[in-house]
């Protein structure tokens, strides 16, 4: 099991200092992303998303704790090993508008995307060709020249998607690749998302804020709240069986287009009650963090 | 018992009459919007934002106005209050409140208009308070502005109003920076209330604040609507908050009102192909995992949209006729078309109207080469 993680985090804190007061961003996660794995992060605003994204991309080194990359330090990768790294794990951002280099062509931004690979000139050309297509964008030629404002918000996702996988990378991690898009364009994006990974058998880190959106991409899901992950677990177990209050209290503000459920759901949310500090299974014991609560399924205690 | 049934009679004829008066009231609408339509004056020519939509809000109810960005339902809030400025100019139409032309107002009519019968909280309201003013001081100055209330009224009420929506009255005395962002939010609200008006608009009011402080801010603003008995317009592009808080919706799609009804009717038997592709593209906890149908392409760009229906280059039931002239607005039958035949009905279809020609096509010859599928050009399915 452990032969098979591709970036793992161990205990990682990321402290942030304004004026005098030590904030954390995170606070002593483990998170792991194994081979051919898709796993979505989901929290509110300010929970750490982010933060746990650019750590394990190797942007930001963490305060303390570590990230390995098949076992190696990130943080302390060198050379071949370095390049072997960032050449199998790619981001995709939230925004495509600032994504992309606005005085580079399209060809440009695939061609960085093969920067660090060893083909030919020719392959390479006909990769950034077959790349375009797998995204959608036919006939290639008609956007390889263009510049990214000549493109519109989904097909600079589109591109900044054929950028990603172009290199064949073992891991793709998604920053909110769709709350930028109109909303009759997110499920499409989704799907060309979920296409090329199953075609390329990526694994796939998947950050949102919508519990929908995450439970339709995903098999594993994380919840984050306050730089802590609360609840990790098969996307079954944490949506049907939620324990932690916070998990629930996010299950119970996601609406639904459906008048009658989404009118209830108003009607119903609580708050204070939702908050409430639910007895979970095994946390009596002092010391415990997180109990297995099922086989793979994780809550953290108090 | 024969004066007894006199004033029996009496009272019934009394009743029926109050009632005739209520049902007055209630069926004329609070505000009509006829035949708007708004343009933006660009270098490249004219962007019609808004073209030809008509629709009515009643007393008490929540009409949500839905659809995607530049599909033209924040221009429709800001026509309403007359806020639409240069190069956008409101065309032609007209906007009835209260059974005035509010186009014809001057601007001290304006004036008494904006705020005490018609109020808007606006998009990203988290940033619309002035950072080196009291919030209190800017709730009495909408209230000094708008009405001949004296400074001491205004501020009693401005107390009263941050009660209504549950903040404490000593931030009254804060800077905006001072309070945390659904506070901000909730601040808005009472603004927007000051003055106790008919008709609330609310544009977008839960973008950019997470989950969970949407649903809060969701459940004050409907529970005060029905508390008030207010009218409000919310305008949104998310399908599942217009689900929770609209009692009726119009659908917008570049510029037109493409499908109008109650919420039921939208959700559960959406009449135009769009509408249905539209909640049918959204994930949800509810469901399965099965693959969402997505919408090809992209909405048109509003300075060249596509000639007839404006759906049509993404419409997987494009027919020949689509292509030559926009349809109208009619009312919805409760035989479905084929393509688009719900997987329930809602029983009462009355007040539900589509403008797509597959209802055209039901009573049509089906020899008829109008209603044959457009063969989709290339040029124009540009994959977004």
């Amino acid at each position: 099991m452990i032969a098979s993680s591709l970036v793992q985090a161990q205990n990682v804190t990321v402290k942030f200092r304004a004026r005098n007061v030590e904030l954390y961003a995170l606070k002593q996660v483990d998170f792991e992303i194994r081979k051919g794995e898709t796993v979505s992060l989901v929290g509110a605003s300010g929970s750490g998303k982010t933060t746990l994204a650019k750590v394990l991309l190797g942007f930001l080194k963490p305060s303390e704790g570590t990230v390995l990359y098949k076992g190696k330090d990130v943080y302390g990768l060198k050379g071949k090993d370095l390049i072997e790294f960032r050449k199998n794990v790619q981001p995709i951002f939230q925004d495509p508008y600032y994504s992309l280099n606005p005085v580079r062509k399209i060809r440009h931004a695939l061609e960085m995307g093969l920067f660090l690979s060893d083909l030919s000139k020719q392959e390479k050309e006909q990769a950034i060709r077959d790349s375009l297509k797998a995204v959608g964008l036919t006939p290639p030629e008609d956007f390889l020249d263009k510049y990214p404002h000549q493109l519109s918000g989904g097909q600079r996702q589109r591109v900044a998607i054929a950028r990603a996988f172009i290199g064949k990378p073992e891991v793709i991690i998604a920053d909110e690749p769709v709350s930028m898009l109109d909303v009759s364009m997110r499920a499409e994006i989704l799907n060309l998302l979920l296409d090329e990974m199953k075609a390329m058998n990526t694994a796939f880190m998947f950050i949102t804020h919508d519990l929908a959106v995450a439970k339709y991409v995903s098999k594993k899901i994380a919840v984050i709240n306050v730089g802590e992950i609360v609840e990790m677990g098969s996307v079954d177990d944490v949506l049907g069986h939620p324990y932690h209050p916070y998990t629930k209290l996010l299950l119970g503000s996601v609406l639904t287009p459906d008048p009658n459920m989404a009118k209830s759901k108003l009607d119903s949310f609580q708050k204070e009650s939702m908050l409430a500090p639910a007895q979970i299974p095994g946390c009596e014991k002092a010391g415990i963090k997180y109990i297995e609560v099922s086989e793979g399924h994780f809550v953290k205690c108090s | 018992m024969g004066s007894a049934s006199r004033w029996q009679k009496l009272f019934i004829c009394f009743c029926g009459l109050k009632l005739a008066l209520a049902r007055e009231e209630i069926d004329k609408p609070l505000l009509s919007v006829r035949n708007l339509r708004v343009a933006f004056k660009t270098k490249k020519g004219a962007a019609y934002a808004v073209d030809d939509v008509s629709f009515d809000v009643y007393k008490g109810e929540v009409f949500g106005i839905a659809g995607e960005s530049g599909s033209g339902k924040s221009t429709i809030g800001l026509s309403i209050l007359r806020l639409i400025e240069e190069p956008g100019k409101i065309e032609s139409g007209q906007i009835i409140f209260d059974g005035k032309n509010i186009l014809d107002f001057d601007e001290q009519q304006l004036r008494d208009y904006r705020w005490r019968d018609v109020s808007m909280i606006f998009q990203g309201a988290m940033n619309a308070f002035n950072p080196v003013m009291r919030i209190g001081e800017q709730l009495v100055d909408v209230m000094l502005a708008h009405s001949n209330i004296s400074e001491d009224d205004a501020y009693k009420r401005a107390t009263e109003l941050l009660e209504l929506v549950g903040i404490d009255k000593v931030f009254i005395n804060r800077y905006p920076f001072e309070l945390s962002g659904g506070m901000k939010q909730r601040a808005m609200i009472a603004m927007s209330l000051a003055l106790n008006p008919k008709l609330l608009i609310a544009d977008e009011p839960t973008t950019s604040i997470d989950v969970i402080r949407q649903v809060e801010v969701l459940r004050l603003l409907k529970g005060l609507q029905t508390k008030l008995g207010l009218s409000m317009i919310y305008i949104t592009h998310d399908l599942s908050i217009m689900a929770a808080v609209a009692d009726r919706i119009g659908i917008m799609y570049a510029g037109k009102l493409i499908e109008q009804g109650t919420v039921e009717q939208i959700y559960v038997s959406p009449a135009h192909p769009y509408t249905r592709l539209l909640v049918e593209s959204i994930p949800t906890l509810e469901g399965t995992q099965e693959r969402l149908k997505g919408i090809p392409g992209q909405p048109p760009n509003p300075l060249s949209y596509p000639s007839g229906c404006r759906f049509h280059p993404r419409c997987p039931y494009a027919m020949n006729v689509c292509a030559l002239r926009h349809p109208d607005l009619k009312p919805v039958g409760t035989k479905y078309p084929n393509e688009i035949t719900p997987k329930r009905f809602v029983p009462s279809q009355l007040g539900h109207y589509a403008a797509c020609y597959l209802w055209d096509k039901m009573d049509a010859d089906p020899q008829d080469p109008k209603f044959t599928p457009l063969k989709p050009l290339k040029e124009e399915v540009n994959l977004g």
